[in-house]
């Protein structure tokens, strides 16, 4: 259902590289990543993973220190990596947008409600200042900001999280942008709060038909709102494929024991205890040649695998990517992780 | 493309990449920072002047001798005594010696008013910050009462009450100069008194005392010793302004401030006199303030 | 019946906020009354939205605020009553974010052996041993003894936190948000440990979360705190089936299932 849309987002071999005082950190290595238009990819990953970097290179709001590569960037089918700094400005804001995780850090303190969501109007779209006035009092309402006209002189201050988050929103839809990144925008909130924002963003996607790429690490707000998820694991895209795919047949070792950690009511008793992911994630610097995840195994997974039918990965060193079906992706960062998943691997295609 | 075989996985986890500790990590950002070596380096030479005075001054700098008086330094005429390299000033002093024994008073009255003011400017912002409410509002009350007074015309005061003397110079400075401590020591206490392992520390039935002592102070230290480098410096100059007017140390004592002075007369025909106290006082200040700057940067611990 | 392990009676903490020296005070009711009972062995999950008053409520039954009005009695004493040292050995709090609860300037062996140093207790040559032997307990490696806290990863540090709280082995640990500062692998670590503990030790807990299936996972009995007030106190499971109050049936009703099946939206099509 998704293949058939126009692919809104387009990122492959994205690489960032950030200098530290023990040599590079490959923070990120050779993702790919699409998101078509209307469809929510979650990104999820433990922190450090790269899932936040990610997402700061195709917005290019990268810190100065950051090396950013990549085979091919594109928003709509338009290069972001050849664009100088000022036509990025024009399209962030307007074709692209971005949710953060504590609005009130990406609201200026110092500027009405009002200022700040005419401010990309004016700047990206030929409206006067009525008619912009008056989209952003119809958006603010679209948001569940009702009435809208008072807040419009009021300070971030003196709104609640979640209105604050529901005024992020709205500046980010203002523009109608073909590409949402929300980066934890819901992390900040109480549940309730949460799952009133997350249904806002929803029916509001799906109103406008805006791709989403969606940064979390809550695996239930994954659950509820993705199409496709992305598995981010030490600067890698281990697993990617549609939503039910990979919560009911995850194929890597690492999505398998993330959903083993998630406490789920009626999956793991009272007494039973949560599966762990034993070790730590390694650190990425230099040259970093051993298997990622190993020391990581789980003992379960290691017991009986049998041959499986593989595709090579160019372009890499080592490493596998292997097709499930045709939307299920899994890539293995070397022999022996695959070779310790096939079991794993069969189950998923059979 | 052909596939090498997997090799035998060495683990190299972050277990073994280990963090530095907190010790190891100063040391290298200490040797890192290039302004605190420098200042370090500049003071501590000064200090090392000050200290072995009475070894390395060719002269006692109080000894007089008229029939020598206002000798050029070396640079300026071969003629001069090789025995005062910097010549003598108007009544005939060893002006090396007398910079050498200045030093002494510079950083004496640096030191032990930074002592003072630090004592009772910590005592009062650490308190305040502990236990806010009634307390700070108080002492809020004491610090913006020391702000009120101007430190010079209470100082000048002072001296014509009390007569002037290096010791009313210490007293006075000591006692007006706490202010900054109390501020920067107040905001910094309150934030780590709601620091969680503060909290814990009192869970774990530690006293309030021990608290403060053991689990806020040594947190509140590298913020304490930059107030106190910059307050040093500040104090230094002070001085050395009143003993200039002449309400600060007087004479015969060798202060640099007092050196500025006697020299004024002579500043066009001998302008050494005025330079030298003056490069020496210059010298003092910065390499105190570059230690400082250089103590802030290499004891901010960086934000996770 | 089991006995009664903490028993919190009416109690109210209000905050008065100056609002500048000529002005009256404007006076904060963080928690409205409220009575709770907890019995040995028990794990009471207190959920509620932020600034509902459950960090109050713990910081009262910890006795590190006094209340305003009511009391607190930890195994039949008034909490308050009690003296620092005596109390210290009967309730211990685990904090949220295991970056700030460990003072960065002392080793783990230092700061775990700071609680029998306060304690006076008598055998210090013992101490190491114990120090040792609970670092066993909540699996931390020995060789962490002489390292500091900025050398351990986010899960490790949040277990030299655990060990802290129990090497004067309490009978009550308040645990504040345990696990929320932590990844869901390094929480599912920490959560098991905490059962682990809690039977091993005979623990009490006070669990305070806004993670509802870890409140589930991890608590017997749930208690719904909103506005200061404890609107809804249940066994857990029948709480999570059968909510009768509107704020907890709203409450159960944004949990987001890690399951795709069950989603709350109402998916376009």
């Amino acid at each position: 259902m998704i293949d058939k849309k126009e692919v809104v987002l387009e990122v492959k071999n994205l690489s960032i590289d950030i200098p530290v005082s023990q040599g590079v950190l490959h923070a990120v290595e050779n993702i790919n990543l699409h998101v078509g238009r209307g469809e929510i990819l979650c990104v999820v990953g433990e922190s450090g993973c790269g899932k936040s970097l990610t997402s700061l290179a195709i917005m290019g709001l990268l810190p100065k220190n950051a090396q950013r590569t990549a085979e091919r960037l594109e928003l709509n089918k338009k290069d972001l990596q050849e664009l100088t700094e000022r036509q990025l400005a024009d399209i962030r804001g307007n074709r692209m947008a971005m949710i953060f995780q504590e609005p009130m850090t990406s609201l200026n303190p110092s500027f009405t409600i009002e200022n700040q969501l005419l401010e990309p109007l004016l700047r990206h779209k030929e409206l006067s200042k009525a008619d912009a006035r008056n989209q952003v009092i119809e958006m603010l309402e679209l948001v569940g900001i009702k009435p809208a006209e008072p807040r419009l002189r009021q300070y971030p201050h003196q709104l609640s999280g979640g209105l604050r988050q529901r005024v992020m929103i709205a500046m980010s839809l203002l523009c109608n942008p073909d590409l949402i990144i929300a980066d934890e925008p819901t992390t900040a909130l109480d549940v309730t709060i949460q799952a009133q924002i997350l249904e806002l963003m929803m029916s509001l996607q799906e109103k406008f038909n805006t791709g989403i790429l969606f940064i979390t690490h809550d695996m239930g707000v994954v659950a509820n709102i993705a199409d496709r998820v992305a598995v981010m694991y030490a600067g890698q895209i281990v697993e990617e494929g549609p939503v039910s795919e990979i919560f009911n047949n995850p194929a890597h070792p690492y999505t398998r024991g993330l959903m083993g950690c998630i406490p789920v009511p009626g999956k793991v008793g009272q007494d039973n205890h949560l599966g762990t992911i034993p070790g730590m994630v390694p650190s990425v610097v230099n040259d970093f040649k051993s298997c990622r995840f190993g020391g990581r195994w789980d003992e379960n997974y290691k017991e009986n695998f049998k041959p499986c039918r593989l595709t090579e990965m160019p372009n890499s060193r080592r490493s596998y990517e292997v097709n499930l079906n045709e939307k299920h992706l899994v890539h293995f960062c070397c022999d022996e992780c695959l070779h310790l998943s096939e079991h794993s691997l069969l189950e998923g295609s059979g | 493309m052909t596939i090498t075989p997997s090799l035998t996985r060495s683990q190299q986890t972050a277990e073994e990449i280990l963090e530095p500790t907190p010790m190891t990590k100063l040391r290298r950002r200490i040797f890192k920072n290039h302004s605190f070596l420098i200042g370090a380096l500049i003071l501590l030479v000064i200090i090392a002047i000050a200290v072995l005075a009475p070894f390395i001054a060719p002269h006692d700098p109080y000894d007089q001798d008229l029939a020598r008086r206002l000798m050029n330094p070396f640079w300026h005429d071969k003629k001069t005594d090789a025995l005062y390299a910097l010549g003598t000033d108007k009544v005939g002093r060893d002006y090396l010696s007398r910079l050498i024994y200045g030093a002494q008073i510079s950083l004496l009255i640096g030191f032990l008013t930074v002592l003072i003011s630090g004592i009772i400017g910590t005592a009062l912002g650490v308190i305040a910050g502990y236990f806010g409410g009634r307390v700070d509002m108080v002492v809020n009350f004491i610090i913006n009462t020391r702000l009120a007074m101007p430190v010079f015309l209470v100082a000048m005061a002072a001296v014509v009450a009390f007569g002037a003397s290096i010791h009313v110079v210490i007293m006075v400075l000591g006692l007006f100069l706490w202010d900054r401590f109390a501020v920067v020591m107040r905001s910094i206490t309150m934030q780590a008194r709601d620091l969680d392992y503060v909290t814990a520390a009192r869970a774990i039935g530690c006293s309030t005392p021990y608290i403060i002592i053991r689990e806020i102070f040594p947190n509140v230290l590298s913020s304490l010793t930059v107030v106190a480098t910059v307050e040093m410096a500040n104090a230094i100059l002070l001085e050395a302004a009143l003993s200039f007017l002449g309400f600060g140390v007087q004479a015969p004592t060798p202060s640099w401030g007092l050196m500025l002075n006697e020299g004024r007369e002579y500043m066009f025909f001998s302008p050494w006199l005025l330079a030298l106290p003056g490069t020496g006082l210059f010298l003092l200040v910065l390499s105190i303030n570059l230690f400082g700057d250089g103590l802030r940067d290499v004891t901010l611990e960086r934000e996770r | 019946m089991s006995d009664t392990m903490i028993y919190g009676y009416d109690l109210v903490k209000e905050y008065s906020i100056s609002r500048g020296m000529f002005k009256p005070k404007e006076l904060l009711r963080a928690v409205g009354g409220v009575t709770l009972q907890v019995n040995k062995g028990e794990v009471l999950g207190l959920v509620g939205e932020s600034g509902c008053g459950k960090t109050t409520l713990a910081r009262l039954i910890l006795g590190m605020i006094p209340p305003t009005a009511g009391s607190v009695e930890i195994s039949g004493q008034n909490i308050n009553k009690l003296a620092r040292l005596e109390r210290a050995k009967t309730i211990q709090p685990i904090f949220q974010d295991p970056y700030s609860s460990l003072n960065p300037s002392k080793t783990i062996g230092s700061i775990l052996t700071l609680p029998l140093r306060i304690q006076r207790d008598r055998e210090s040559h013992s101490w190491e041993k114990r120090v040792r032997q609970t670092m066993d307990l909540v699996g931390l490696a020995q060789r962490m003894y002489n390292q500091y806290p900025n050398q351990l990863s986010g899960g490790q540090r949040q277990r030299v936190a655990i060990a802290r709280a129990l090497i004067t082995r309490p009978a009550v640990v308040v645990c504040d948000e345990p696990t929320s500062a932590l990844d869901v692998s390094v929480q599912s670590q920490i959560l098991n440990l905490l059962k682990d503990l809690r039977e091993e030790l005979n623990l009490t807990y006070v669990l305070i979360s806004h993670n509802l299936a870890v409140v589930q996972h991890m608590a017997t009995r749930v208690a719904v705190m909103y506005f200061g007030h404890i609107v809804e106190e249940e066994k857990t499971n029948i709480l999570f089936e059968r909510p009768k109050h509107e704020y907890t049936k709203k409450l159960l009703g944004s949990i987001l299932v890690p399951d795709p099946n069950k989603r709350i939206f109402n998916k376009k099509q």
